[in-house]
């Protein structure tokens, strides 16, 4: 199958700064890649460099198999939806929405279809500034599938989304793309969003991808230490001249395993981390179900119930 | 700049021997002394006057707090020699220092006002209310909170006054007080060899150019306060009690004296009745400054248009820096001194083109880029490359983009700009004076000519006109201000 989008080799600088030093992905026609990394990686640069707003200075781009290094970024069939949406302040909601179809098209059937099909119904006549936060990012999303995009690029698109609106408006705009069959690039620098929206995550660090796969395959054998505690909560224990990864979700505190006394315990509600220190000084951090047991002082034992991953150093 | 400079040379034309005569007489000593005892008193009266008036009639409860606002932004909208006409002609007594001080205070405290109200707006009353939960009554707040937050804004402002006074020809020429404005004048259309105006006019750009400088030293590291982020309150204005009826009355005895005054003499020599002969004349001027203006702001507006546009894509910190310095600059240069440079400029190079339309053009062009360039710079802000970056990701090439998105949101900057610069051109005074072609009289120049003479009746309506003009931008500029609905 040949790749919807692929980046091979990308490098760019920015005078001394090398901000991309030979990327390399592919995404596959109808899946979401989700490209995760800290501030400051290049996630956004490689979006622009896929966008045609950055010329590479070496690789190239290629989109349905063909080579679109070198095409400007109009004729590409890349839509982008940049942070915070980036609606044209000057155009209602429905002209947004129509602004990347033929004009004979701007005033058919096309645009109500988008706006219901995003929750928009009622609000085609509404200004940028008269909508909700969430409600400017579904419009910017469906702008950008109006023309029938090859990809769609999404540069931390909910970031600014308050926390408790984000997962919702994460599952609309998800659902809007998959609905379309969608090929999308998303960057973002939040784990939980990658893990839980991507088909592919790849893990970007200081201008490389570090790994790409499933999510569920990155997060159980990341390749170093680095990436592990990128993805999630990690206890690195040595052991016999190795580092040992064990996430706090397959310990268990129960009747098996090595003594130790509770230091410290965060609250979630639906459930608890546990530090606990054991005997020989080793501290590790526990995920328990049983939300409202094990004080601070309280005498444990704990046990690895799950799977571990080794290092050799 | 080039005109400028020019005219240093040109200075410079009559030898070292002639400047040293020029700047060693104690005419030239007497002129700096005027100039700066007027510079300096109208600066520390507008000041007081400007700061009370922001804090009572935003920080207090005042019977009809909104209009005593938009009120005391008023007087900006009256030009100093419209203000000047109904002083001196309603109280000839006035004529000189007093005059001149009174005119120039009463009509440029807006200066220190509208910013001092518009930072009191935004100001974050929390600091307030944590310096009176710490023990401090009300006016140990005022003095030891709100001042020191205000005095960036005080700071600005009272440069923009000083500059004003600069470099105002208006008033000191119809208070007949020889300040260096009109000592320019008088030399420039008095003598044979303009060369000592040259130097006064120099001279002038110098001390101003020393004030801009040692305002940016005395200022250091204190910026001005911006609003901070989140959702934040309005302060809750102050309940004056029974002092609130004195606040009152004060506001009342200012605007009477600001815009009573003028207004009720204005009406008393419109009543008086004018000739045929001064209506059609007057007529005449206003289709004068019409054109003028027009073209004026046509052509300002085409050269800002760029220059805006750059300056709003450079990065934010430097443009930020730009347009704060384009708008001293504009303020900064007497119009007399850009109009004398021009005339020695034109009569040199191109004297084909001396005392005709283009060179007053130009001269307005000068004077005025730099209102036009703040108006497009604010509306290319939002214009962001990012908007034409999505307009290409959704299929648009670049020129289709530039069409689309860009063009539109930067629209309304160049109309706002162009209008403003149109308006401010209706009220230029000394460049006009100046560099009108012979016969060419606009509205400005007739009160100011009629003035002079003593035909008070004849100059009423075109100063009436003038008012009602120049109310258009001042009421445009205490809405982006936030103050007016």
């Amino acid at each position: 199958m040949t790749a919807a989008v692929e980046v091979r080799g990308a490098e760019k600088s920015f005078g001394a700064t090398r901000v991309l030093r030979g990327v390399s992905l592919a995404v596959d026609p109808g899946s979401v890649l989700a490209v995760l990394g800290p501030s400051g990686c290049g996630k956004t640069t490689l979006l622009r460099v896929v966008g045609g707003f950055e010329k590479p200075d070496g690789g190239s781009v290629h989109v349905d198999g063909r080579d679109v290094t070198r095409v400007p970024a109009h004729e590409r069939r890349i839509a982008m939806v940049p942070q915070e949406g980036a609606l044209f302040p000057h155009l209602t909601v429905a002209a947004n929405v129509a602004f990347g179809l033929p004009r004979r098209e701007r005033r058919g059937p096309r645009v109500a279809e988008l706006l219901a099909l995003a929750g928009l119904d009622g609000l085609a006549d509404r200004m940028p500034y008269e909508l909700s936060g969430g409600q400017q990012q579904r419009v910017a999303v469906a702008r950008a599938l109006a023309p029938e995009p090859s990809v769609v690029l999404l540069d931390e698109p909910f970031s600014a989304l308050d926390a408790a609106l984000r997962a919702a408006i994460r599952d609309d705009v998800l659902g809007l793309l998959r609905a379309h069959d969608t090929t999308a690039i998303l960057v973002t620098h939040d784990q939980d969003e990658a893990l839980s929206v991507a088909d592919v995550v790849a893990v970007m660090r200081d201008g490389v991808i570090a790994q790409a796969g499933a999510p569920a395959e990155v997060y159980a054998a990341p390749v170093d230490l680095d990436v592990a505690r990128f993805l999630g909560e990690a206890n690195v224990v040595a052991e016999d001249g190795a580092d040992v990864l064990v996430r706090p979700e397959h310990l268990t505190i129960g009747p098996d395993g090595r003594p130790g006394v509770v230091t410290a315990k965060r609250y979630f509600g639906h459930d608890a981390m546990v530090t606990v220190r054991l005997d020989d000084g080793t501290v590790l951090n526990v995920r328990t179900p049983l939300a409202t047991a094990h004080a601070p002082g309280e005498r444990v034992r704990v046990a690895v119930t799950g799977p571990v991953v080794r290092y050799s150093r | 700049m080039l005109p400028i400079v020019y005219l240093a040379v040109r200075a410079s034309g009559g030898g070292l021997d002639l400047i040293r005569r020029t700047l060693l007489r104690d005419r030239t000593a007497e002129l700096v002394t005027r100039s700066l005892v007027l510079a300096v008193t109208v600066t520390a009266a507008a000041t007081t006057l400007g700061v009370a008036l922001a804090w009572l009639t935003v920080r207090c409860r005042v019977p009809g707090r909104r209009a005593w606002q938009v009120a005391c932004a008023l007087p900006l909208a009256i030009p100093t020699y419209v203000a000047g006409f109904a002083y001196v002609s309603r109280y000839p007594g006035l004529a000189g220092f007093r005059g001149a001080w009174l005119v120039l205070t009463l009509y440029s405290y807006p200066y220190v006002y509208l910013p001092v109200a518009a930072a009191l707006t935004s100001l974050d009353p929390a600091q307030g209310e944590a310096a009176r939960s710490l023990g401090a009554g009300p006016w140990a707040v005022f003095r030891r909170v709100t001042l020191r937050q205000l005095r960036p804004s005080i700071a600005t402002g009272a440069l923009l006054v000083a500059l004003y006074a600069l470099s105002d020809f208006g008033a000191v020429s119809l208070m007949r007080f020889t300040a260096f404005t009109r000592a320019i004048y008088l030399s420039y259309q008095g003598g044979f060899d303009r060369t000592p105006a040259a130097i006064y006019g120099t001279l002038l750009v110098a001390i101003t150019i020393a004030l801009v400088v040692a305002e940016g030293r005395a200022r250091g590291r204190a910026r001005y306060y911006a609003a901070g982020r989140g959702a934040q309150r309005r302060a809750v204005p102050l309940d004056l009690g029974r002092w609130r009826w004195a606040a009152f009355a004060a506001l009342c005895a200012v605007t009477a004296v600001t815009l009573g005054i003028p207004a009720a003499t204005l009406a008393r020599w419109l009543a008086e009745g004018t000739s045929q002969a001064v209506v059609d004349e007057t007529w005449h001027a206003a289709l004068s400054s019409l054109s003028a203006s027009a073209l004026g702001a046509v052509v300002t507006a085409a050269a800002a248009l760029p220059i805006g546009l750059l300056a709003a894509r450079f990065g934010r910190s430097r443009a930020a820096r730009f347009a704060e310095g384009a708008s001293y600059a504009g303020h900064a240069l007497p119009g007399i001194v850009i109009a004398l440079s021009l005339v020695f400029f034109a009569t040199r190079y191109a004297n084909a083109l001396y005392q005709r339309l283009p060179v007053l053009v130009f001269a307005y062009v000068v004077l005025f880029l730099p209102l036009a360039v703040a108006a497009i710079y604010g509306s290319a802000v939002n214009a962001s490359p990012r908007l034409e970056e999505v307009a290409q990701s959704l299929g648009t090439a670049p020129f289709g983009a530039l069409r689309r998105v860009t063009a539109p949101l930067v629209a309304p900057g160049v109309g706002a700009g162009a209008a403003l610069v149109f308006l401010t051109c209706m009220k230029e005074l000394p460049a006009t004076l100046l560099l009108r072609p012979t016969g060419f009289d606009t509205l400005a120049t007739r009160v100011w000519s009629e003035t002079s003479t003593g035909a008070f009746a004849a100059a009423a309506p075109a100063a009436a006109l003038l008012i009602a003009v120049a109310a258009v931008p001042t009421w445009l500029l205490t809405r982006r201000t936030g103050l007016a609905p």
